[in-house]
């Protein structure tokens, strides 16, 4: 159990770091000179009036956080070998070798396909 | 029952709960989480270190940061999908909840854990032990996954391509699709 009690440090931490930066915007917000009025509301865009609505937006976003939820996964699968290296000897390394190029072959793919371009 | 196991069971509950009942999309995902952060506690002080770590990357970190994304790629925070229709169904989904529950409860209330902690060596969940059992006995399941992972690869950038050979566009779509470049326009 002494596992478990080493993660109160790091409660007891965020709580420190939390604690100190909502002092910090409490002390924004109570200090400063305030006058909101219609304009100073309005959203920035280079001094000129909003543009209006965009009516959508690059699927860009969507794919390359599509991609780094694969890989993600794939690291997680990587880290518990890393540790084990030496132990796990050459039938290990060629099992890991295998997962990485099965997981490597979608990566050549969507290279291929050129999803990662931006343009 | 420590203090902990109530805290973290009131804020897996109540995050939970948020996640379904808010309207606004953005903070229906902000509630899933901080239930996946709290369940990473709940992970830790079950001595699983390494599944924690791996729920707060990949779950909190990346799974819920490509919902976000779409979400706000989709302006459909505020969509309250399907709210004026069939309103007799809200009831009727909170009794089926409660059914499975219930159900759920009665199939535990006799049963205590099954694997007391104190019997089995569990090493802290840290990956070294893991990686001994992922690359040993269950090899055959990473090399599966790996294949999962390479079809969901494909599978991700297939159904993003517009211009894919053999995809035919429905009219409407077309249709959309001209509206939206004039109004480029």
């Amino acid at each position: 159990m002494q596992a478990t009690t080493e993660y109160i440090n790091i409660l007891i931490y965020l709580g420190i770091a939390a604690g100190i930066g909502v002092v910090m915007l409490v002390l924004g917000a109570l200090l400063g000179p305030r006058k909101p009025s219609p304009t100073k509301l309005m959203p920035y865009e280079s001094g000129n009036d909003p543009a209006g609505e965009v009516h959508r937006l690059p699927v860009h976003f969507y794919v390359v956080a599509m991609l780094f939820i694969i890989f993600d996964v794939e690291v997680a699968f990587l880290w518990p070998y890393a540790v084990n290296a030496g132990k796990l000897g050459i039938a290990g390394f060629w099992a890991v070798t295998a997962f990485t190029l099965i997981v490597l072959a979608g990566f050549v793919y969507e290279w291929k396909k050129g999803v990662m371009k931006w343009d | 029952m420590s203090a902990f196991d109530l805290i973290a069971g009131v804020l897996l509950i109540a995050s939970a709960l948020a996640a379904v009942t808010l309207k606004n999309a953005v903070h229906a995902g902000l509630a899933l989480v901080g239930n996946f952060l709290v369940l990473a506690t709940v992970y830790f002080a079950l001595e699983a270190q390494f599944l924690g770590w791996i729920q707060i990357i990949v779950y909190a970190g990346a799974v819920m940061v490509l919902f976000l994304f779409v979400i706000m790629l989709l302006f459909d925070a505020k969509a309250d999908v399907g709210a004026g229709r069939m309103p007799w169904m809200r009831p009727i989904a909170a009794a089926l909840a409660a059914v499975f529950f219930l159900a759920l409860a009665y199939a535990f209330s006799g049963v205590g854990p099954v694997h007391p902690l104190a019997e089995i060596k569990l090493a802290g969940g840290l990956p070294g032990p893991l990686g001994q059992l992922l690359y040993g006995p269950w090899l055959y399941v990473v090399l599966l996954i790996a294949v999962l992972l390479f079809a969901a690869t494909v599978a991700a950038v297939v159904l993003v391509q517009p211009g894919v050979r053999g995809a035919r566009k429905k009219p409407q779509v077309l249709e959309r699709e001209r509206e939206l470049e004039e109004v480029d326009r």
